[in-house]
């Protein structure tokens, strides 16, 4: 794959590395360093992916890795050097927003993997790197907190 | 809840545009060499003090079966009988300051690979092991809620409902680099909310800030945002500290990507921590290279651990068969073309090859397959994935290894997401 190519498909799913990286890091300026990492890391180890169909959940998979990299450097850690995101969030639908971060992060992942970025059961568990099993009783345990958490609004 | 796909990610909107001149900046920048030394990472103190000790098995007569866990989620896969006679333990220790790291149990059978490892905190009454990525915080153990976020130091603007808010918090310079705006901190302790250029007095709540519309708030002398909270697991009920920790391991030369992992804690403050990995067809190798790295974190410092090696033989010579449609390969919109099947005393590993037309509507996630035998009953597959290539689906699934093989296995054609069934096809099993 040349730069042309892997930037071409790094913009396809921009939107899908946006909301990931807002799905776990509350801080922007981790965001940007984190899907930043990824596409650096993306693009030096693209040659060895080795089927190109698996591109976006290769690419999702090594986001996860980075956001997961600065939560763990950012724990115990403040305060934290950012920028605030409340103008990003602009015209969003913020009870929703608040109910999937108030959830755990073993929760949350899959909730945004499957209904918001539309991935299947069997490729979260292989983004996540945990059991299909669990991918499935995660997500019924995050909606019913979801709901739970979406009817107290 | 019945959202579609937009109304869920409507909860994060779209890219702003400062992620999106980022991303543009850093792809056009990928063609530089030395450009990852150009970025800034977010950092964190490292402090290695390690210390190696190899420590006899304690404890593993306990767990010798723990490795085959991965396989036990979803529809069980069941190692046959003499399978945990293959498994290698006590295979290597690490520790430092804090914690010791012992790679309990592993097993290579040709394809796939398994490791049980164990980290426990060296002050087990002071420490509890815990990584939110992996395990649950249960409510009876963790203190779990929102906590609020500080605003960091510098300027910062955001346009809002009520008008452009502005935030000084302990300096006020904005310098322009090579790498884009940076905010500066000056360390002074001036902290200002302006609203449309005015000045305006900062609430001394949440509750007050969110009334007047405005972003943060003051207490205790610190600024926090008013409309952002995070969640977080804040400690243990038992008041124990919680130590942050990763995990990971791999196989040299990639032979195999490790791709599924789980962690359970433990009443003692430790974890027990299990990964799993399946290469595309039986490795031509006598052994692997394994390498297991961890490290912890206290008070935001990363401590890393030793890294452990070790080789691991193949426990045993698979059987290998391939199969080929016994009678019709056709179902609705689909045709089997070939599959082959491994077989050792861990697992099976199963590989299908098919066409596969997708329904004008619906079907957005394809097909996959339910493997049954002769008798009609299911035989469980495990993990896998698929892939299409030149218009073949490829379909790789680890599954319930057999004592005996079946003649015959039925291959049934299941829409992914809906109860619709293609078809059933029959196949026929030959010994490679």
């Amino acid at each position: 794959m040349n730069k042309q190519d892997f930037s071409r498909r790094v913009l396809a799913v921009e939107g899908r590395l946006y909301r990931i990286s807002c799905g776990m890091l509350q801080n922007h300026q981790d965001r940007l360093d984190a899907v930043q990492e990824a596409v650096v890391k993306g693009w030096a180890n693209v040659d060895r992916l080795r089927h190109e169909q698996y591109f976006e959940t290769w690419l999702t998979r090594i986001l996860i890795n980075e956001c997961h990299n600065i939560q763990n450097a950012r724990r115990n850690t403040v305060p934290l050097e950012a920028v605030p995101e409340q103008g990003a969030w602009e015209n969003t639908n913020k009870p929703l927003r608040d109910a999937i971060l108030a959830l755990e992060m073993n929760l949350r992942l899959p909730v945004i993997l499957c209904y918001m970025e539309g991935y299947r059961v069997r490729e979260i568990a292989q983004i996540l790197k945990i059991p299909e099993g669990t991918v499935k009783t995660r997500l019924a345990r995050a909606k019913k907190k979801l709901k739970l958490l979406l009817e107290e609004e | 809840m019945s959202m579609n796909r937009n109304d869920w990610q409507n909860a994060f909107g779209r890219p702003d545009d400062e992620f999106r001149l980022h991303l543009r900046q850093t792809l056009d920048g990928l063609e530089e060499k030395d450009m990852k030394k150009r970025y800034k990472i977010s950092t964190v103190l490292i402090a290695a003090v390690i210390m190696v000790a190899m420590l006899a098995g304690a404890g593993i007569a306990a767990s010798r079966l723990g490795v085959f866990r991965l396989l036990e989620y979803a529809d069980p896969i069941v190692p046959l009988q003499g399978a945990e006679e293959l498994v290698a333990t006590n295979l290597g220790t690490s520790e430092n300051e804090y914690a010791i790291l012992t790679v309990e149990e592993a097993v290579f059978d040709g394809q796939g690979v398994l490791v049980k490892c164990r980290m426990t905190p060296k002050d087990n009454e002071g420490y509890v092991l815990f990584d939110d990525f992996m395990q649950d915080a249960s409510e009876d153990d963790y203190i779990r809620q929102s906590v609020p976020v500080k605003v960091p130091q510098g300027e910062q603007t955001s346009e809002t409902e009520k008008g452009v808010q502005t935030v000084i918090n302990g300096g006020e310079r904005v310098s322009e680099t090579e790498e884009g705006a940076q905010l500066i901190a000056d360390g002074g302790d001036v902290q200002k909310l302006l609203l449309d250029g005015e000045e305006i007095e900062i609430p001394s709540s949440r509750e007050e800030a969110l009334e007047k519309g405005l972003i943060v708030y003051r207490m205790d002398s610190e600024l926090y945002y008013a409309d952002f909270e995070e969640f977080q697991v804040l400690g243990r009920k038992d008041g124990r500290e919680l130590m942050g920790y990763d995990l990971s391991s791999s196989v040299q030369d990639n032979l195999i990507f490790m791709d599924m992992s789980d962690a359970q804690g433990q009443e003692d403050g430790g974890v027990i921590w299990w990964d799993s990995g399946v290469a595309d067809n039986v490795l031509d190798v006598d052994e692997i290279r394994m390498r297991v790295s961890a490290k912890v974190y206290i008070d935001g410092e990363e401590i890393p651990l030793d890294e452990i090696s070790f080789t691991l033989p193949k426990s045993e010579e698979e059987r290998r068969y391939v199969f080929t449609p016994a009678g019709d390969a056709f179902g609705e919109r689909f045709e089997i073309l070939n599959g082959s099947m491994v077989c050792t005393k861990v697992r099976g590993y199963l590989k299908i090859d098919y066409r596969y037309q997708q329904a004008e509507a619906g079907e957005e996630m394809g097909i996959d397959f339910r493997i049954y035998d002769a008798d009609g009953q299911r035989i469980n597959t495990g993990s896998g994935s698929c892939h299409e290539e030149n218009g073949v689906y490829h379909w790789n699934m680890e599954m319930q290894s057999f004592a005996e093989i079946p003649e015959t296995i039925f291959l049934e054609a299941k829409v992914i997401g809906e109860d619709k069934t293609l078809g059933r096809v029959e196949c026929k099993l030959i010994e490679e």
